[in-house]
């Protein structure tokens, strides 16, 4: 809930959805009456009005394509924290193991991933294979990288209490450090569902013939920009729906843990 | 009770035997695989066509159609066997080969190229030297932009005097329609349509009449892949041609069937315009045997100015590049 202040002092409570649809309907406006007065034309920016009736009459087809881009997205996410978690325990577990492969993993953080597309493509082809392996490498970094630094916010003189009470490696990670970590990994998993969609549709635009980014190509091939924009808007829409569903669970999982 | 339930298991595996090889056809089609050079398009008409009208399946042929992302990725796909055979410009597929990719162009679809540079009619570029001091979009990665590089070449321009803007073709129609800049390397029909549906004409310097005629989009494939299996390739090619024949012959309803298999292909009146003006006339060139089949000289030009282009053509030069054993007996007639 947003609090809105009074000019009498009292404060309303304004649904935060309430909110955000109330400025999504201002921008949408500015954007039509932009269009409209400036007169431009649909091929440099199409008005709302049309890229909506463009959804409309096609709903089947955009429902496939945004359906295929979040398997993309969810089967990416779910390899790239599968790799990640481990490693990120190990990693923060292990100093000499850390020292050895930290390098190698901001290395290959750094490596701009769209280059190494048309290699993959070339040894995988078009497809889910190459495109959530490409999703995938975009998740792992901010995932290890929270689970290390969850892991390493642990006070030290927890381990030696639960050491004290004779817990073995196992009853300390399911009661120390999992629950420990769980807040740092859930902020990871945020940041890196945001990213997932992005490259998910980035990666269907050169490396799939499914999803939104597949519709956005075809655009481009139609020299269509309604379509192209029809598109970018629903990609943004399912990344506002995911990121809400996973703030959802994280609210969730955590409050079980506190309790 | 021991035989009994012995002939009962018997007469059980003798009967799935029998229901099993009843219901395989007489001769299991082959699986292929074919990746197309871009979505589908006027450019790999003939191939939905043809898939359409049955050649494939009456050839034995299981065909499955993928859609490329541009020839340079197809032929790198077809080079690293990913896939059986590829629908790529002939100059993207011979660059690769000359790096020591066993490639080979099997029949080419589209004779010569109509590539070149698309201005405005109030402000045409008629002669590569206009191109100096102009500012011109080419789409990065493009299959022209040898050709383009080439034509500089043998007109003497001076690239440095060219401004090159990197746009993909599609991006930079609103960019000439608004003059920000003043030409695009693509085909006619990728640019011209699209301003003729705003109301805007435009002209076309074509790069094959100022010394850059080049064989265009072709059937490719691995070496190795035709040599495993030439009986396949022989019928995938024939069945092929046969359909870019019937393209020629009934336009309007290849890309009937072209919109049905893919509804989000470009709209059916600029298809049309597209295939008839500009593509249909490119499948044979003066001289040219039929369709599938270019002459000799135009190879013989492909092979110099890829040449200058590449610096070598590596093994063999150009010969070694394309093959005509694949092609059918009886080619299909020129339209």
């Amino acid at each position: 809930m947003d609090e809105l202040a009074s000019p009498r002092g009292l404060r309303l409570r304004a649904p935060r959805s309430l909110v955000t649809g109330l400025w999504l309907l201002v921008l949408v406006a500015v954007w039509a009456v932009a269009v409209r007065v400036l007169k431009i034309s649909e091929f440099i920016l199409p008005s709302p009005g049309s890229v909506l009736e463009w959804i409309a009459t096609r709903p089947g087809y955009f429902l496939t394509a945004t359906l295929s881009t979040l398997r993309l997205t969810l089967v990416g996410f779910g390899v790239g924290i599968a790799v990640a978690i481990p490693v990120g325990f190990a990693l923060a577990k292990i100093r000499w193991l850390e020292r050895a492969l930290y390098p190698l993993i901001v290395f290959l953080q750094t490596m701009p991933l769209i280059t190494i597309v048309p290699v993959l493509v070339i040894w995988l082809g078009y497809g889910l294979t190459t495109t959530s392996i490409l999703v995938a490498f975009s998740v792992f970094f901010p995932v290890s990288v929270n689970t290390i630094l969850g892991v390493r916010s642990i006070p030290h003189n927890l381990f030696f209490v639960t050491r004290t009470m004779g817990a073995g490696p196992i009853q300390t990670f399911q009661y120390i450090d999992w629950p420990m970590a769980l807040p740092y990994l859930m902020s990871g998993f945020r940041i890196s569902l945001a990213v997932a969609i992005v490259v998910a549709v980035v990666s269907e635009f050169i490396a799939s013939n499914d999803g939104l980014g597949y519709v956005a190509l075809r655009g481009v091939r139609n020299r269509d920009t309604v379509q192209i924009v029809a598109a970018v808007l629903i990609a943004a829409a399912l990344g506002v729906i995911i990121n809400s569903a996973a703030q959802y669970i994280e609210q969730m999982i955590l409050k079980k843990y506190r309790e | 009770m021991r035989k009994l339930l012995q002939s009962y298991a018997m007469t059980t595996m003798v009967t799935a035997l029998l229901a099993a090889l009843g219901s395989m056809p007489a001769g299991a089609a082959e699986k292929m695989k074919v990746t197309l050079n871009w979505l589908p398009d006027n450019g790999s008409i003939g191939i939905i066509y043809a898939d359409a009208l049955g050649y494939y399946k009456d050839a034995g042929i299981d065909l499955d159609i993928e859609p490329g992302k541009g020839s340079g990725a197809t032929s790198q796909l077809v080079a690293g066997g990913s896939t059986d055979v590829g629908l790529a410009s002939a100059s993207s597929a011979i660059g690769i080969a000359s790096k020591g990719a066993p490639l080979k162009v099997i029949a080419p679809i589209y004779q010569v190229v109509d590539w070149g540079i698309t201005s405005l009619k109030d402000t045409p570029i008629t002669k590569p030297k206009d191109l100096e001091g102009k500012t011109i979009a080419l789409a990065p990665g493009a299959a022209d932009i040898p050709l383009f590089d080439t034509m500089l070449k043998l007109n003497g321009v001076d690239k440095s005097k060219v401004n090159i803007q990197m746009v993909s073709g599609a991006g930079g129609v609103p960019l000439l329609a608004e003059k920000q800049i003043d030409g695009i390397s693509a085909a006619p029909g990728d640019v011209m349509i699209p301003l003729a549906t705003k109301g805007i004409e435009a002209k076309q310097m074509f790069y094959k009449d100022w010394g850059a005629p080049l064989v265009g989009i072709s059937l490719i494939a691995r070496a190795d892949k035709l040599e495993q299996n030439p009986e396949l390739y022989k019928k995938f090619v024939d069945a092929t041609l046969k359909g870019y024949s019937e393209v020629a012959k009934h336009p309007s309803a290849a890309v009937d069937a072209l919109r049905e298999r893919y509804p989000d292909a470009a709209p059916k009146e600029e298809l049309m315009e597209e295939l008839t003006k500009f593509d249909i006339p490119l499948f044979c060139t003066a001289g040219a045997p039929g369709i599938g089949a270019v002459p000799a000289a135009t190879w013989t030009t492909t092979g110099e100015i890829l040449t200058a282009t590449f610096g070598s053509l590596g093994d063999g030069g150009i010969a070694a590049k394309h093959t005509e054993s694949y092609l059918p007996a009886q080619l299909p007639a020129c339209p």
